[in-house]
C-alpha cells in the first residue's frame, strides 16, 4: 500500500528526474530458484518499504538473491526489526543501550525482572508502534501480563525486558541515510509512557547536534542501516540507543523539521545505481 | 463513494495513484485506492486492517 511516506518518494523521485517504479508486493510472487526475481522489479536498486515484517523480510531476501540492491537489507531488515538481535549489535558496537534482558518463562522473566527493578520495559520482540508494550510497574502485574502472553503466539514467549529509562517525557527520532543524520524531532508522548506518534506522541524539532549524529550514525551502521530511524532516550548518564527502524516512517518529521526526507533518500539510492 | 463505517462522502485525490490509502475525513476509515488502467476509473476498497506484524 501506498502510503504518505512513498508517494513523498515517488514525488521526489520525479521531481529528481529520477526512475521508479511502485511494485505492490501483495500482487506478485518472486522466484527463489529462477534467473532473475520478477519481470516487475526491473530496477537495481529497490527501496523496501513493506509494512509488515514478515513480507518485508522475505521478499528482501528473494530479491537480494535475485541481484537487487535492497535498501535496507536482510541482514538490516533482521538485526532491526527483531529488538533481541538489535540490542546484541548494540552493545557489539559499543553503543550506549539500556540494560536488557531476554527471559522465556515467567521464572525466567522474574528473574530478570529482580535484576532490572521495577518499573521495568516489555516488550514483543519483534513489534511497533508501541504495540504490546507493557509497563509493568510490580510483580503482581508482570506476573498477569506474562501469563497473558502464555496464551498467545510463541513469539510472545520471548520476553525482552528492559530498564525503564528516566527521561523527560519524550525521546528523540532521528533519520540516518547514508552516512549522516539529516533530521530529528523530539517525540513528546500524550499522556501515554510510550513516545511512538502512532499512540499520539508528537513531533517537534530536534537540532542534530554532534552527539546525536555520533550515536545515530554509529547505530545505524551497527546494523549496516542505509536509511534507518534511530531512536534515542536522554538518560541521566547521556544519550542511549534502544531500537533502529528498518522501515522508518516520516509523514510527521517532514512538516516538523522542514527536512526534505524523501528528496534526501531519493538522492541517496540514486548514488548506489550510479556506483 | 462513501465511506462503508460511517457514511461520509469520500474524497479521492485528483493525484491518487495506485495503491495508495486515503482515510475518511470524518471516521478515519482507510481505503486503498484501486485504478483501472484500461479504464481510469478509480474506485476505493476498504485497506487490509493493521495486522500484528505490521510497523517501522
Amino acid at each position: 500500500m501506498i502510503r504518505w511516506e512513498e508517494k513523498a518518494i515517488a514525488r521526489a523521485a520525479e521531481k529528481s528526474g529520477v526512475k521508479v517504479a511502485l511494485v505492490d508486493i501483495k500482487e506478485m510472487e518472486i522466484s527463489l530458484t529462477g534467473a532473475g526475481s520478477n519481470p516487475k522489479i526491473a530496477e537495481r536498486v529497490v527501496l523496501q518499504r513493506c509494512v509488515s515484517h514478515y513480507r518485508n523480510l522475505y521478499s528482501t531476501a528473494a530479491l537480494e538473491a535475485a541481484g537487487h540492491i535492497v535498501v535496507n537489507s536482510l541482514s538490516t531488515a533482521w538485526n532491526s526489526s527483531d529488538k533481541v538481535l538489535c540490542t546484541l549489535a548494540l552493545k557489539r558496537a559499543g553503543i550506549p543501550t539500556p540494560e536488557t534482558h531476554v527471559a522465556f518463562t515467567e521464572e525466567g522473566v522474574m528473574q530478570a525482572l529482580g535484576k532490572l527493578g521495577y518499573p521495568a520495559v516489555l516488550k514483543p520482540a519483534v513489534g511497533s508502534w508501541g504495540r504490546l508494550a507493557a509497563l509493568l510497574k510490580d510483580e503482581d502485574f508482570a506476573r498477569a501480563i506474562v501469563e497473558d502472553r502464555e496464551y498467545m503466539h510463541p513469539s510472545y514467549q520471548v520476553y525482552y525486558l528492559q530498564e525503564y529509562v528516566k527521561r523527560p517525557p519524550r525521546d528523540i527520532r532521528t533519520f540516518v541515510i547514508g552516512d549522516k543524520t539529516v533530521a530529528a524531532i523530539y517525540r513528546t508522548s500524550a499522556g501515554d509512557w510510550r513516545t511512538n506518534t502512532a499512540r499520539g506522541g508528537k513531533a517537534e524539532p530536534c537540532k542534530v547536534t554532534k552527539e546525536i549524529d555520533d550515536i545515530s550514525v554509529k547505530a545505524a551502521k551497527a546494523v549496516g542501516g542505509r536509511f534507518v530511524g534511530v531512536d534515542l532516550m536522554e538518560s541521566k548518564d547521556g544519550l542511549v540507543c534502544h531500537e533502529v527502524n528498518n522501515t522508518t516512517e516520516f509523514k510527521n518529521s517532514v512538516p516538523a523539521t522542514g527536512i526534505d526526507i524523501p528528496g534526501l533518500a531519493v538522492d541517496f539510492l540514486a548514488s548506489l545505481d550510479r556506483r | 463513494m462513501n465511506c462503508e463505517e460511517c457514511d461520509a462522502p469520500l474524497t479521492i485525490p485528483g493525484d491518487a495513484i495506485q495503491g495508495e490509502i486515503v482515510s475518511c475525513k470524518d471516521c478515519g476509515a482507510s481505503y486503498e485506492v484501486k485504478k483501472d488502467e484500461a479504464s481510469g476509473l478509480v474506485t476505493l476498497k476498504p485497506a487490509a486492517k493493521e495486522q500484528e506484524d505490521w510497523g517501522e
